[in-house]
């Protein structure tokens, strides 16, 4: 099944793509994808391109998709892995979602931080404590590793 | 992704988006509104829960092997609270099979456009029913062969339009050269009505007549006696549509009937569908406690089940559970399939997954599929060099769908894309494209956009509504 639902989302972002989201496979594997995702215009990420690297287990959708940046960014609920702190990428995830729904979120994740439920403690710090700050570094990272 | 090798494939793969680019592009909700939320298909075996929502029967039940709440409102679900909705799966079958000649009617072409709206309207409702009256051999060919996985229900459909067909044509000389006995409305020729029939109808042997006619082969055979009312095949083609709903009831009437009758006066009765009856007095599998079955005793109960006992522990667990969905989501379906393909689709099942596990993962040719990006070692820096062509392709088709969006104000593109924006859409301008998206969305802020704005919003919303579904039915 999970074969036919990811040729089923390929030809679905092909068809109706999300916005400032791309997504297709690497190579010739099915299960393993890339995705870009433009950073969002009112974010301190505005301007930058970010890669995503997308692997999909061979029960998706039962289990969520792993999902990574490859790009740096600077933000509270994404680490120095690329790792995302998405819950539904995680316990909240539900086999009606789609890869798209997924970039969706992850770039609304992008606008607006989750600080109370972070990744990286300290950037979550700054971003509570000195909100300038945080955006200035993120501003500067996008510049340096997104653009 | 052009250069992809997947996008071959991608044609054939059917979604609600076919009807954008019809003359209905409404269609399009309706289409995935017959779609199930967890594989994406038209719902197959359809089933409900209990807070209402609706699924294939297998994917829900695999997916309740492992969860307790529905995918949708994460509302606690049990297995056990699924029901079947009988009338979706027919509508879904229909819908199925009109789809390919409704795409193909609506299609939205040119010339079509071009004549008055109405006529082609009429042109194409009248080709409709014209096509209809005489595609019944074409429907057989027109439902998609999809791979086994999901082709649950559809060879009892052949099988109904090919009785329908039979029906069709064998009802058809009966207006010209047949008469209808007046006790028992049998049709047959006018000459063995007077001679012979005419006689046993009215000594009370007719009935052993329509015995022998219930069964095709000596319907076949005897080519000039036809029953006008209660036609087996009719009666079948019906209840076939309802018997999932009394199937409790024919238990027990199957249960009188030993004591009654012998059982060889009821078999004739059930002879053109065969898998639904035999499936109605199916018990479903029960769901097993692997920490306290043995080995043996599990390969005991997969041999009951007459099914393959080899393999490790993992193996034999994950093939019960497998057969266990198949074999339950099945007995959800107006149209069952036989154990036999049940079995075989098992075997499929596990022949692609040993095959994924074993090519997929471990003999591709780059090493950095081994790795998951999660790992803290994966070689960012090389994937990223491998695959730099593929992501340029990524970052065009995104900042494709941006543009779409930048129409509204406070978005700031990167300087590049403004300017090869405006660019284009001064070039559109200049040869007088009216394409009403394009060139307005470019300069927007030269133009009073408040319409574009809202349209802007609005599909911002939809976008948004999309992916708030779930969230919003918690």
């Amino acid at each position: 099944m999970s074969t036919k639902r990811i040729r089923k989302e390929l030809a679905d972002l092909g068809r109706d793509p999300p916005t400032s989201c791309s997504a297709g496979p690497v190579g010739d594997d099915l299960y393993h994808w890339q995705a870009s995702i433009m950073g969002p215009p009112d974010s301190p990420y505005a301007g930058g391109v970010f890669f995503l690297s997308i692997h999909f287990p061979t029960d998706y959708p039962f289990k969520p998709p792993k999902i990574a940046f490859t790009t740096k960014i600077y933000h509270p609920n994404i680490n120095g892995n690329g790792n995302i702190c998405l819950d539904i990428l995680k316990d909240q995830w539900s086999p009606a979602l789609t890869i798209s729904k997924v970039l969706l979120s992850i770039c609304s994740l992008l606008t607006d931080a989750n600080p109370d439920d972070p990744l990286v403690p300290e950037i979550a710090h700054i971003y509570k404590q000195d909100r300038a700050k945080y955006e200035a570094t993120a501003r500067e990272w996008t510049k340096k590793y997104a653009v | 992704m052009s250069s992809n090798p997947f996008s071959k494939n991608l044609e054939s793969v059917s979604d609600p988006s076919d009807w954008n680019t019809t003359m209905v592009p409404g269609l399009r909700e309706l289409d995935s509104l017959q779609r199930c939320y967890i594989c994406k298909e038209f719902l197959k075996a359809p089933v409900m829960t209990s807070c209402n929502h609706t699924f294939c029967s297998q994917c829900i039940r695999e997916y309740l092997l492992s969860n307790t709440h529905c995918p949708l409102c994460k509302s606690e679900q049990l297995e056990s609270n699924l029901k079947k909705v009988i009338l979706l799966e027919e509508l879904v079958l229909c819908f199925k099979k009109y789809r390919p000649i409704l795409l193909e009617l609506l299609a939205n072409s040119e010339s079509v456009e071009a004549g008055d709206p109405e006529e082609c309207k009429e042109m194409k409702e009248l080709q409709a029913t014209a096509n209809d009256s005489n595609s019944i051999n074409q429907d057989i060919i027109e439902i998609p062969d999809d791979d086994v996985g999901t082709s649950q229900g559809q060879p009892p459909l052949k099988k109904r339009l090919t009785d329908k067909k039979h029906l069709v044509d064998s009802t058809l000389p009966k207006n010209d050269d047949l008469v209808e006995c007046p006790i028992c409305s049998e049709l047959m020729s006018a000459e063995k009505l007077q001679t012979l029939h005419i006689d046993q109808c009215l000594n009370g042997k007719s009935n052993s007549s329509h015995r022998s006619d219930s069964t095709r082969s000596s319907n076949m055979s005897k080519p000039h006696t036809f029953r006008r009312k209660n036609s087996p095949k009719k009666t079948n083609a019906i209840s076939s549509f309802f018997r999932p709903v009394d199937s409790p009831v024919s238990d027990s009437k199957s249960k009188s009937a030993k004591h009654g009758h012998t059982p060889s006066e009821n078999e004739p009765l059930h002879s053109n569908d065969i898998p639904v009856h035999h499936l109605s007095d199916r018990k479903r599998l029960p769901k097993l406690d692997f920490s306290s079955l043995t080995t043996p005793r599990l390969k005991d109960k997969l041999a009951g089940l007459s099914l393959p006992t080899h393999g490790s522990r993992l193996q034999l667990e994950s093939r019960y559970n497998q057969y266990y969905i198949l074999f339950n989501s099945n007995l959800d379906s107006n149209h069952p399939l036989s154990d036999k393909v049940l079995r075989h689709k098992l075997s499929q099942w596990e022949h692609s997954h040993s095959t994924f596990t074993n090519t997929s993962l471990f003999n591709t040719k780059s090493p950095i599929n081994f790795k998951s990006i999660t790992d803290k070692d994966f070689p960012v820096k090389l994937w990223l060099r491998t695959y730099k062509k593929d992501f340029k392709e990524l970052v065009e088709k995104a900042k494709l769908t941006n543009k779409k969006k930048q129409e509204a104000p406070e978005s700031n593109l990167t300087a590049d894309s403004n300017k090869s924006e405006v660019q284009s859409a001064s070039e559109n301008l200049h040869y007088g494209n009216h394409d009403h998206n394009q060139p307005h969305s470019a300069i927007s802020d030269t133009v009073d956009n408040m319409d574009i704005n809202k349209g802007i919003e609005n599909s911002s919303l939809f976008v948004f509504d999309d992916s708030q579904e779930i969230a919003n039915e918690e």
